[in-house]
């Protein structure tokens, strides 16, 4: 189909649909922020309303797949039930307060980390990057402690950093999954010294 | 008791709100939605919660909807509200002028304000204008739209109502009580049958009274939004002046918002995203916030507000209240559509909405909105 020179690939996808209203996909803000529209565009983890349809990089017929490591629900769109589930048990927050005031966490609940990671691809148990970057705000919890620090936390994380390389929110789920483990051995040690 | 059961079309803020309120009433409730939720005009608004300040002098009803409904969802869905207040900021002397008319205006409608010297007002937000006069303090916030929607969705499905995504109208027998749906998942069509139908699709609800042979008078008027790949803002930055265009920038996690604009549209799949449009929003942000245009663009979007067609007034000064239609009056009886407002008093359109309905099926349940605290967004699923 033709596309304009400034279009997203949810643009494709929308002009699509209405020659077949019954294709699936999800999406919202169109403009990165409620994390909806994550699929993978030619193999790789994006978010279809910041992709550009066209790149010099890539051929002009466009494979477009639902996220890995999520059941496929229909098309593009994936049952997300895990990731929240998680998230809740995490017990992350969406906003945070501190003396410069209020603020949205950037986690935007994508789930393209977990689709990109492939220890999420072989263990469903497995917290999974967004979730155990969440969980670092809440380590003075002995639940959510035990939970990083379980062996489905963040100890399962073999630092492929695929995670971060498609995070389009700038958490850093690698990273943060490195300090955990820093801040965990370090408390392992203390006790062991008393 | 009679088990009475509700459809409600559309998974807006408005859609997600009534199921919710009549969720509460103990009434049986199913929200359809072709997409999945907020995927119209409620998913790119401007994610602005509303202090009513903007409306102070041309929409008093509007203006003091908002500010009620500001603190009531200050309560409702505390943890997931940024809430850092607002800045009305005057960058020349009409500003200066329009001042007086502003602050009356709004203490009328009960809308707290606090005069910012420039002085305090850079301290809070270096970023602004360093050439800026004064600003106005205002209780404004942020909300992320797609969570406000899931929120309310969640606590419905919590309290027993049922959410069909993906689930398309295709026709609707209001005599009957019929809705029948097209369900992409499965790819089958499936009958649905209720008490009352409430047409909540927002700049689709005339496309979905038709379908019943009705006519609203909608009249969809479109904006651009750019989000730009930078937090300029920790409070949302108005222009002192009567609402116009591109004259507010809101901050949204990583990035802030620049909008909107105003386009007649036909029809709001087909919204277009005139690049004039574009560049005059990073023109207007620069003059509030310097530096804003030179600042990568990461996406942009245009949302359709869902305006109410009023021979009175037009465009931007049409007023952004909400109005409830009783399709009784059309030979409809059971079917009514809601059109109008903003995701900011989506509770509030749900609960009068609500009423009507109650009315008509003959339930005397008052709303439980008000005080009910939302739950997580992410039990939606």
């Amino acid at each position: 189909m033709n596309v304009a020179e400034q279009d997203y690939v949810l643009d494709a996808l929308e002009a699509a649909w209405k020659q077949d209203p019954s294709l699936m996909f999800r999406h919202s803000c169109h403009h990165a922020s409620c994390g909806s529209c994550g699929i993978r565009i030619q193999g790789r983890e994006g978010l279809a309303c910041i992709t550009p349809a066209l790149r010099a990089d890539r051929p002009s017929v466009l494979r477009l797949e639902p996220l890995h490591n999520f059941p496929v629900l229909a098309d593009l769109v994936v049952d997300m039930g895990s990731l929240a589930q998680k998230l809740e048990r995490v017990k992350a927050q969406v906003v945070t307060r501190s003396e410069t005031g209020e603020r949205f966490e950037n986690c935007i609940e994508c789930g393209l980390c977990i689709s990109a990671c492939p220890i999420s691809a072989t263990n469903e148990y497995y917290l999974g990057p967004a979730v155990l970057a969440a969980g670092r705000n809440n380590m003075a919890s002995p639940e959510v402690r035990e939970q990083v620090g379980s062996l489905n936390g963040v100890w399962r994380c073999h630092g492929a950093f695929e995670c971060t390389e498609v995070c389009p929110a700038r958490v850093e789920p690698a990273a943060a999954i490195i300090h955990l483990r820093k801040e965990l051995l370090i408390s392992m040690i203390n006790r062991k010294e008393k | 008791m009679k088990n009475h059961h509700v459809v409600v079309i559309g998974a807006g803020s408005t859609g997600a709100a009534i199921t919710h309120d009549l969720a509460l009433r103990g009434i049986q409730v199913t929200l359809i939605e072709r997409f999945g939720p907020a995927a119209g005009t409620t998913g790119h608004n401007q994610a602005q919660l509303h202090s009513g300040a903007r409306y102070a002098v041309t929409d008093p009803t509007s203006a003091r909807e908002c500010i009620e409904e500001n603190r009531i969802l200050r309560k409702l869905m505390a943890n997931t509200l940024e809430l850092n207040d607002g800045l009305f900021i005057a960058l020349q002397e009409e500003h200066l002028e329009y001042r007086k008319t502003f602050l009356e205006a709004c203490a009328q409608c009960n809308i707290p304000t606090q005069e910012i010297s420039r002085a305090q007002a850079l301290q809070m937000e270096p970023r602004l204008n360093p050439d800026l006069l004064s600003a106005i303090r205002i209780p404004d916030g942020v909300f992320d739209p797609y969570r406000f929607t899931l929120s309310f969705i969640a606590t419905a499905c919590k309290n027993g109502a049922t959410f069909l995504p993906f689930n398309e109208v295709i026709a609707l027998d209001p005599k009957r009580g019929q809705v029948t749906v097209h369900q992409h998942d499965q790819d089958k069509t499936k009958i649905i049958g209720c008490d009352v139908i409430v047409n909540a699709a927002g700049p689709w609800a005339p496309r979905i009274a038709a379908q019943a042979g009705i006519s609203l008078p909608l009249e969809p008027s479109a904006g651009v939004m750019v989000t730009i790949q930078e937090r300029l803002c920790n409070m949302v930055i108005n222009l002192l002046a009567l609402p116009g265009d591109g004259d507010i920038i809101v901050p949204q996690r990583n990035t802030s918002i620049l909008g909107t604009t105003s386009l007649t549209v036909e029809d709001p799949d087909n919204i277009p995203i005139p690049p004039g449009h574009v560049s005059r929003l990073q023109e207007l942000a620069d003059w509030m916030m310097p530096g804003a245009s030179r600042i990568p663009v990461r996406g942009m979007m245009a949302a359709t507000r869902p305006l109410i067609k009023d021979s009175t007034s037009e465009g931007r000064l049409a007023s952004r209240t909400h109005r409830c239609y009783d399709h009784a009056e059309d030979g409809a009886a059971g079917f009514f559509s809601v059109i109008g407002g903003k995701t900011t008093t989506a509770r509030h359109m749900a609960e009068k909405t609500s009423d009507i309905v109650c009315m008509q099926l003959g339930i005397n349940v008052p709303c439980k909105t008000r005080t009910e605290p939302l739950v997580s967004h992410r039990l939606w699923i």
